[in-house]
């Protein structure tokens, strides 16, 4: 038996191969997911970055009323069929306690089966509940049960949660740091086996279609409020953040807002929100609304039902906070890349004019 | 304090039952109307879902014959509904019709929560005062829903057309004015003798559908285009197992229904409850399939998450159950002749097969 440096055991011919779909919870919780997997001794193949194959594979399969990021993750899940032996795509019920997340990522495992037994095909999901709102219904508990269904020993799942939980939490520090979340993301989406190669370094994300050289920050700051696996998904975006760095804009994301700080920011709310992302949004947003800053770009996918009523209450609020310019980008996956550049440009000049406004009022 | 709440089907009898037993001033909104509609459009956020901006209007008008609150249940997600009133407090606080919102928390574990809420609502009213309104108010409930049970069953069988609806729209008067418990039972078996009165055709063997989805949609004809009728008049029976009667036991009483058995049957395709009716959409579709129905209708707003879901698996459903499902999601934006034509369509289809069917089982 071969044993690695890390104390992992390499008996089996082949590892399992784990396949994680590129789309939705994928942004918050890689980290954790991958580190957990390679841990157990299993290959993670992740599938590939957002493209408009993917996008068409999904579009097929899913009905037309779904939010883009729902079609475009069916997509990923069917990109990697036939590759791995395992999908994994675990039912996120709630992951905090007392919250709930979006229906849809409540029933995203049934859809997928029922999709895959209409058309006959197989589809090796492997899938967990993950729910707060049980004693013990965790990640943790969550994990221990994907280590169940896969076989391995109860030792080594818990010494591959222990490493999980510590990348995890590795991760989220770093983005709460101001880290952009593509950057901190990018040492995790390496190909290959991370663990063996010795722990990963965080870096700028090198993508072929992202430039590489990106002007300063001396534009305006704008925060953009929108979810992690809307903003960071190339396709469902259409590069979004790229487009503001390219014009020299200091972007800001929710993401940075830690639970605690968010839950201070709505707390003069009557009723907290229910959906755990929802609540980072909603809290993010106000939270920053509280800073020196001169835009705020809210971005929902059509037909998100959080967002509809989100987008709604941060917009109002910004009106009553005085002048913010705020923008609301609904996007969808028949987007047209000259209409949202033209938005850009018009709300980046109304910044423009009211910081020369300013300027010329200041008593000298 | 005037307090108003929004419409959804006859709701409005019960609540006003409710609070003219406890002694609380009601303003009932007006009856839903184009102008409703439009007042909520213009006021809501574009994506949230139709109920949403219904309540609205309802909410605006009432505020213009004189209410100041507005009384409705809330809930702990994940279907948006549960956070309503906080968007439609902040809605309309900035204009010139701010309200006060009081919310019902559905009850955790059981009824007495309830009761304990109605009484913080009410002051100084005494328990055995509001254990007989809730009883009057739940009693007229049960009476509305049975006449709309019989009024869904009989429209395909009227000889002139409108029969049924005008004898249900009279006794449902009729029940709104009801004193007591007593009244309200005579009330009901009344109007089914009046409605089993009418011209109707006996013969006919109509075909069966079962309408399955949201509850807005279900209960209230505007959210749904006036869907049960529009099958009505295309000789259609109508079948549906969501009543508001049904919804107060289990979500303020927290009683036992069928419910749990409807959750069972749909436990194959949707593993956990996904919020709103997403679960029970499925679950009903196959209960009311075997009970006989011939179709399912299913019908919910448009970006309805929980219905989203739902129809994703529905395919499975109809495949493994050999049961044809049409899926309709409704807004503002939805036109009668679109709608009509689909119905039509769809009737067609089923006549059809049933004729096939029944070609086989002769032969």
């Amino acid at each position: 038996m071969k044993i690695n440096w890390l104390g992992l055991a390499q008996s089996r011919p082949r590892p399992t191969v784990i396949g994680i779909p590129r789309g939705l919870a994928y942004y918050e919780y890689l980290p954790l997911w991958r580190a957990f997997f390679e841990a157990m001794g299993c290959q993670v193949l992740l599938s590939p970055v957002s493209n408009p194959a993917v996008l068409a594979q999904g579009k097929l399969r899913v009905v037309d009323e779904a939010c883009s990021p729902v079609k475009i993750f069916f997509g990923h899940v069917y990109s990697l069929q036939g590759k791995v032996d395992h999908i994994f795509v675990p039912r996120l019920i709630s992951v905090q306690e007392g919250t709930y997340l979006c229906p849809k990522f409540l029933g995203l495992p049934d859809m997928l089966r029922s999709v895959a037994a209409l058309g006959d095909e197989q589809l090796p999901l492997l899938t967990v509940d993950v729910n707060c709102r049980q004693a013990g219904g965790g990640w943790s508990d969550a994990l221990r049960t994907v280590g169940k269904q896969l076989g391995v020993a109860a030792s080594r799942v818990r010494y591959a949660l222990q490493t999980a939980l510590a990348m995890q939490a590795k991760y989220e520090s770093q983005i709460q740091s101001g880290m952009l979340l593509p950057e901190a993301l990018a040492p995790w989406e390496k190909a290959g086996t991370l663990l063996l190669q010795g722990p990963p370094v965080p870096g700028k994300p090198v993508r072929k279609n992202q430039p590489i050289n990106l002007p300063g920050e001396e534009g305006p700051t704008v925060v953009v409020v929108g979810h992690p696996y809307v903003l960071f998904d190339p396709l469902i975006s259409m590069g979004l953040i790229t487009k503001l760095r390219k014009r020299a804009v200091a972007v800001r994301t929710v993401m940075t807002v830690d639970g605690e700080e968010a839950g201070r920011a709505t707390e003069h709310l009557p009723k907290r929100l229910f959906w755990s992302f929802g609540q980072q949004l909603l809290g993010g947003a106000l939270h920053w609304m509280g800073k020196p800053l001169e835009g705020m770009i809210f971005v929902a996918p059509f037909g998100c039902g959080p967002d509809s009523l989100i987008g709604d209450l941060v917009e109002r609020f910004a009106r009553r906070e005085g002048n913010l310019p705020f923008l609301l980008l609904t996007v969808d996956e028949h987007g047209g890349d000259a209409g949202m550049e033209t938005r850009l440009d018009a709300f980046l000049d109304v910044i423009e004019q009211k910081r020369q406004v300013r300027s010329a009022t200041v008593p000298v | 304090m005037k307090v108003t709440f929004p419409h959804m089907g006859r709701m409005d009898i019960v609540v006003k039952a409710l609070f003219a037993e406890l002694g609380v001033e009601v303003v009932v909104p007006p009856p839903i109307s184009r102008h409703t509609l439009s007042l909520g459009v213009a006021l809501a956020p574009e994506g949230a879902c139709l109920p949403l901006k219904i309540n609205l209007g309802n909410f605006w008008q009432a505020v213009e014959q004189g209410a100041d609150t507005v009384v409705m249940v809330g809930g702990v997600g994940p279907c948006r509904f549960g956070y309503y009133h906080q968007v439609q407090q902040e809605i309309l606080r900035d204009t010139a019709h701010a309200v006060q919102m009081i919310v019902l928390e559905p009850p955790e574990k059981h009824m007495g929560e309830l009761l304990q809420r109605i009484k913080v609502l009410t002051g100084q009213a005494s328990w055995w005062r509001i254990v007989k309104a809730v009883r009057l108010a739940y009693e007229k409930s049960v009476a509305l829903d049975r006449l709309e049970q019989e009024l869904l069953r009989l429209r395909c069988r009227e000889r002139r057309i409108g029969d049924v609806d005008r004898v249900y729209g009279r006794y449902c008067d009729l029940i709104d004015q009801a004193k007591n418990i007593a009244d309200v039972r005579r009330v009901l078996a009344e109007g089914l003798q009046a409605m089993h009165a009418l011209p109707l055709d006996w013969q006919k063997r109509p075909i069966v559908v079962g309408m399955v989805g949201e509850i807005y949609a279900l209960l209230e004809p505007n959210g749904s285009g006036d869907l049960a009728k529009k099958l009505g008049r295309l000789g259609v029976e109508v079948r549906r197992q969501l009543y508001l009667s049904r919804w107060i036991q289990e979500h303020l009483f927290k009683t036992r229904t069928e419910r749990r058995s409807i959750q069972a049957l749909a436990a194959p395709y949707i593993g956990c409850e996904i919020g709103g009716h997403g679960q029970e959409t499925v679950g009903s579709a196959i209960a009311l399939a075997e009970q006989g129905c011939m179709g399912v209708v299913q019908v919910g707003p448009l970006t309805c998450m929980p219905e989203i879901v739902a129809q994703s698996v529905m395919a499975q459903v109809s495949h493994d159950r050999d049961l044809p499902v049409l899926t309709l999601f409704v807004d503002e934006q939805t036109g009668e002749g679109g709608m009509e034509t689909r119905l039509e369509a769809f009737v067609d289809m089923l006549e059809r097969r049933n004729r096939i069917q029944q070609a086989g089982l002769n032969r």
